[in-house]
């Protein structure tokens, strides 16, 4: 797989040496030429490398980071499975889904991979409003679902997501006009080091919870249950955003793995090249010169 | 905090006790990060924070204005409970 960082590189590459081929062209801007792409593929691996260096780094926090937050999902999911909530079949009242990405590219196909899941939907689905976590989702489902955003984070997801963020993230949903019959968080589980799939958290409204069949159970007074919901909500988000970064930083290592590759692979076709050509153009002077002296020896 | 759309109609008056409960575990944690000693305190306190997450509502396709969460937050809570300080 070639990143997209390597792509244009390579592309340019092509061009290169199809020209470097070209019969009879004066060898020497050619070799210039071929000099200074070498230069551009390294300076794009050493890009890639320091990438990847940090991803790896950043990627052992996150990913135990992720583990961590997963207790605060499962755990404040218990309630829900133990009193068997289920969504709300609500009519005319529409879902609220939340999109976790981030504001980072240069990832792979996190992004685009959510962006896909959220279209696929709302082609099948009815109508629902889209919150947005990160900007490179925004980029992505502005351009074809931006009547149903109604509102949009940036700057969520530079480091390890934290309680306090999803928290405050959580109120502002929560704050939303709207009459929801419930709120999904779509985000990418992190499945192993190379996978990661969209997956879609429920967070129950309060008729939904007061619904589920079990819940008696709890002796949960009706008062306090707004406070249930918003805090299951902001246990979800944290753990979703939680798992998206881990998922991203995993995927940009990935990909910058592959970019300083095939940006290696490049260098070392290019190395070749321009050695070949050094060499022709050598040999090319030197027999010049010695028909040059052999012409003015025999005068 | 403001009320929710999502509540039942029985508590609909209830202003005060509507879903507190996020901002009463950020003014507890906040002051829990607080008394912790020094060293501690200051990578607690990294964590506690949610300063340059910015936002923007949505209407009809079109992004408007983008204003810092903490402040509409602290906004928000002032608004409607005078009982719990913004900072």
């Amino acid at each position: 797989m070639l990143s997209r960082a390597a792509r244009p590189a390579l592309r340019a590459g092509a061009a290169v040496s199809s020209r470097a081929a070209a019969p009879g062209a004066a060898t020497f801007a050619t070799l210039r030429e071929i000099e200074t792409r070498l230069k551009s593929i390294r300076n794009i691996e050493k890009i890639t490398n320091t990438m990847k260096i940090v991803a790896s780094t950043k990627l052992n926090r996150a990913q135990r980071a992720m583990t961590e937050s997963r207790g605060y999902g499962a755990t404040s999911n218990e309630v829900f499975t133990n009193a068997e909530t289920k969504p709300l079949e609500a009519e005319g009242k529409k879902k609220l889904v939340v999109v976790c990405s981030s504001d980072k590219g240069l990832c792979g196909g996190v992004h685009s991979g959510l962006a896909r899941f959220i279209r696929r939907r709302s082609a099948t689905e009815p109508e629902f409003d889209i919150v947005i976590i990160g900007e490179k989702a925004k980029a992505q489902l502005s351009r074809t679902n931006s009547k149903d955003i109604v509102l949009n984070f940036s700057g969520v997801g530079k480091d390890i997501p934290t309680f306090a963020e999803a928290s405050a993230i959580a109120d502002q949903i929560t704050q939303l006009k709207g009459d929801y019959a419930s709120v999904e968080i779509v985000y990418n589980k992190f499945i192993n080091a190379t996978s990661y799939e969209p997956t879609v958290i429920e967070a129950f409204s309060e008729e939904a919870i007061l619904a589920s069949p079990n819940f008696s159970a709890f002796e949960v007074d009706e008062e306090v249950l707004p406070n249930l919901r918003e805090y299951a909500l902001a246990n979800s988000l944290y753990h979703a955003l939680c798992e998206g970064h881990a998922c991203e930083i995993s995927a940009r290592r990935n990909a910058m793995d592959n970019a300083s590759k095939n940006a290696g692979e490049m260098i070392s076709k290019y190395q070749i090249l321009f050695n070949r050509t050094r060499q022709a153009v050598i040999t090319g002077e030197l027999v010049e010169i010695i028909t040059g002296a052999t012409a003015s020896a025999d005068m | 905090m403001k009320p929710t759309r999502y509540r039942t109609r029985e508590n609909e008056h209830d202003e005060q006790e509507q879903g507190c409960y996020n901002r009463y575990i950020a003014v507890a944690s906040r002051a829990l990060r607080r008394s912790l000693k020094e060293d501690k305190r200051i990578l607690a306190e990294r964590r506690g924070e949610s300063a340059d997450i910015k936002f923007a509502k949505w209407s009809n396709g079109k992004a408007g204005e983008t204003t810092t969460l903490s402040s509409a937050n602290a906004a928000a809570a002032a608004e409607n409970a005078t009982s719990v300080p913004s900072s």
